[in-house]
């Protein structure tokens, strides 16, 4: 498959008011977006995964380092050529209430994401509209609706109908399930798989809800302070990690089925402040597997096989010694 | 382990909201009990009415809400017939509650150490200065790193997972019989999440306390409670043991909500939960389901069915059942 997206060392710093510190959101992250998948990120709050999908989108520019989308560089487009790139990349957004605009109607919302094509004639963006809407099950008695008067899911709904009116080719799902209830949450995820289907498009899923993401993502990069610590194919990733940190994020995942014993494998504090980052892994402070050395040198990235690929001192490189797995499964 | 004593037992409970659009009835016809020494994970969607309940047991629902009817009866004695004054002795003292929105409900002006500190006088004869103590040895029990300082902390100055400790350790300073814990890991990362339930099964079992978990993450219960119960609308629609429940649930909205986890989906076809719950301000005559309910019959729509015993400790609110009591296989064969 080909790579729709290429991220390449991108870092982005945010200053801290009145002082000369600065918090590294991202801190040199790589990776690549095939056509037609779904990449997922994961990791806690605060660990920089919102941002890499704002960097993404361009929303807010980053600090340094390349983005390729089909080849082109467009981190640093002008707002003509960017607005090319825009219709093709949207986003969809966490909370779905607070994202809509409470004074525009369900109509409006969607046909006015349209309106920024300027060569696009009124009759298109209608027709346009109305797909976009029926794609998410809205029909003509809905249109007048204001979010107030929708159930969260719909509102959720909406808010995907917004994304994928200008046809997108790859959106950025930024927690689009954790605020819904389990009902509505499978709902919603029965839609982006359906949506994937029929028209192709890449998502980047970004959740710290790992089943969702086991279940929808085909590879997963696993976050931590801004780095990604450990990336590859989503079983591979769920059930032969061999980062620290994704052992004990996976470990403390509860299986909704009483036969799986919990596993006692815990990290121990909490994130550190990513303003003076430590030197050396970032986890080091953490871990139970902690060395003299992971203190001290950044760890390099170990490929450990099927394109699987380990941020980390201990793990061993292609196939040598395959780690005991903790979860059963 | 768990007693055979029932330590809270809650009947016929009904806490109505009496709003200008009309009477919303949240909690409606509960029934529910926890044995001494068993942990019960009461699970359900926003707005079944979980909270309200936890704020009905210690009668803490305020206008325009009101406990309208029913008993909750803890060690004998009927909390709801308790003046405020007699209540304050329960509070606190025997019935620790753990709410969600920890730094909602914290007192932002003042130092969580005096939070706690106050809690432990209220109910102790002991001076300030050995009520400072107690809360520092609380934080330093909760796992918070480096108690002494972060005693003298504001609420605003802690993470969501610190704040979420202060309430544990405010709700355990007095050993409680009964813990109530609102949502307690909600909105907190799953590392932490880890870590909060380590606590509590940690408390509960050396205190031989007993707990309510309040949830909406069928896993939180699964892992760590022995007991389930299902909310719908205000009202308990199955309960029995975890291992049992997670086998084969019963209520055709248990076995919906099991099949939307994604967990589940990898394996199984889902059937699909449609349309959102009944409204608390018209509930529908007969059963609160039916409107969702891919297995509705006639008698659904007219008759609210009671709460069966099916098995051992195992009671479902569903007609299904109803018709099957002597001969449940068929039932589920109906179901499957």
């Amino acid at each position: 498959m080909k790579n729709l997206l290429d991220i390449k060392g991108i870092k982005k710093h945010f200053p801290v008011r009145g002082t000369k510190d600065v918090v590294t959101a991202v801190n040199d992250i790589s990776f690549n977006i095939r056509e037609g998948e779904t990449f997922g990120l994961i990791g806690e709050s605060g660990s920089g995964k919102s941002s890499v999908g704002r960097c993404i989108l361009n929303l807010i520019s980053p600090t340094s380092g390349e983005m390729r989308y089909k080849g082109m560089e467009y981190s640093k487009f002008g707002k003509k050529e960017a607005a090319v790139i825009r219709t093709e990349m949207q986003m969809v957004f966490q909370d779905p209430y607070y994202s809509l605009n409470p004074r525009k109607t369900v109509w409006e919302t969607v046909e006015d994401t349209l309106r920024v094509n300027k060569n696009l004639a009124a009759t298109d963006r209608k027709k346009m509209t109305v797909d976009a809407l029926a794609k998410v099950q809205f029909f003509e008695n809905d249109y007048e609706k204001y979010p107030h008067q929708l159930s969260a899911g719909q509102q959720q709904r909406v808010g995907i109908a917004r994304a994928i009116a200008p046809k997108p080719k790859f959106i950025v799902l930024d927690e689009p399930t954790s605020s819904l209830d389990l009902s509505v949450r499978a709902e919603i995820i029965d839609l982006l798989v359906k949506l994937q289907k029929d028209s192709g498009i890449t998502y980047l899923f970004i959740s710290h809800d790992l089943s969702t993401i086991q279940f929808l993502c085909h590879r997963v990069a696993v976050m931590y302070l801004g780095r990604i610590v450990e990336y590859g194919d989503v079983n591979e990733v769920f059930h032969n990690h061999r980062h620290p940190y994704s052992k004990a994020l996976l470990a403390s995942v509860m299986k909704p089925d009483p036969k799986i014993p919990r596993s006692d494998y815990r990290l121990s504090g909490e994130i550190p402040s990513p303003i003076n980052l430590p030197k050396g892994c970032h986890l080091a402070s953490r871990c139970p597997e902690v060395e003299a050395k992971c203190r001290e040198i950044d760890p390099p990235f170990i490929d450990v096989g099927n394109g699987h690929f380990v941020n980390c001192h201990h793990a061993a490189p292609l196939e040598k010694e395959r780690i005991p797995v903790t979860q059963k499964n | 382990m768990i007693g055979l004593k029932t330590l809270l037992q809650i009947q016929d409970l009904h806490t109505y909201f009496y709003l200008r659009k009309g009477i919303s009835k949240v909690v409606n016809g509960l029934q529910l009990s926890v044995r001494e020494g068993e942990l019960l994970g009461v699970v359900g969607e926003s707005g079944s009415g979980k909270t309200v309940t936890a704020m009905s047991v210690v009668n803490r629902v305020r206008m325009p809400g009101k406990v309208v009817k029913g008993k909750v009866i803890y060690q004998g004695q009927d909390l709801l017939k308790l003046s405020e004054e007699e209540l304050r002795k329960y509070r606190g003292k025997e019935i620790g509650l753990i709410a969600a929105n920890a730094r909602g409900n914290l007192n932002p002006l003042v130092k969580v150490g005096n939070q706690i500190a106050n809690v432990y006088l209220a109910h102790n004869k002991v001076n300030k200065k050995e009520a400072w103590e107690k809360a520092v040895e609380m934080l330093r029990m909760v796992g918070m790193n480096d108690a002494l300082r972060r005693a003298e902390a504001y609420p605003h100055e802690m993470s969501g997972g610190m704040a979420q400790r202060v309430m544990i350790a405010l709700a355990l300073v007095n050993s409680p019989n009964l813990l109530i814990a609102d949502d307690a890991t909600n909105g907190l990362d799953v590392t932490v999440q880890s870590q909060i339930m380590d606590l509590i099964l940690d408390i509960v079992n050396k205190q031989g306390a007993s707990g309510i978990l309040i949830t909406h993450d069928l896993g939180v219960v699964a892992q760590c409670c022995s007991e389930i119960a299902i909310m719908y609308c205000g009202q308990i629609v199955e309960k029995g043991p975890v291992t049992a429940f997670f086998d084969e649930p019963k209520h055709p909205y248990s076995r919906n909500l099991l099949n939307s986890l994604p967990e589940r989906r990898i394996t199984q076809e889902r059937i699909e939960l449609k349309g959102s719950l009944s409204s608390p301000l018209s509930l529908p005559t007969g059963c609160v389901y039916q409107t969702r309910c891919p297995y509705v019959m006639d008698v659904c729509r007219k008759v609210e069915p009671s709460m069966l015993h099916v098995d051992d400790n195992y009671n479902v609110k569903c007609h299904l059942y109803q018709e099957k009591t002597e001969n449940r296989g068929s039932a589920n064969e109906k179901l499957a």
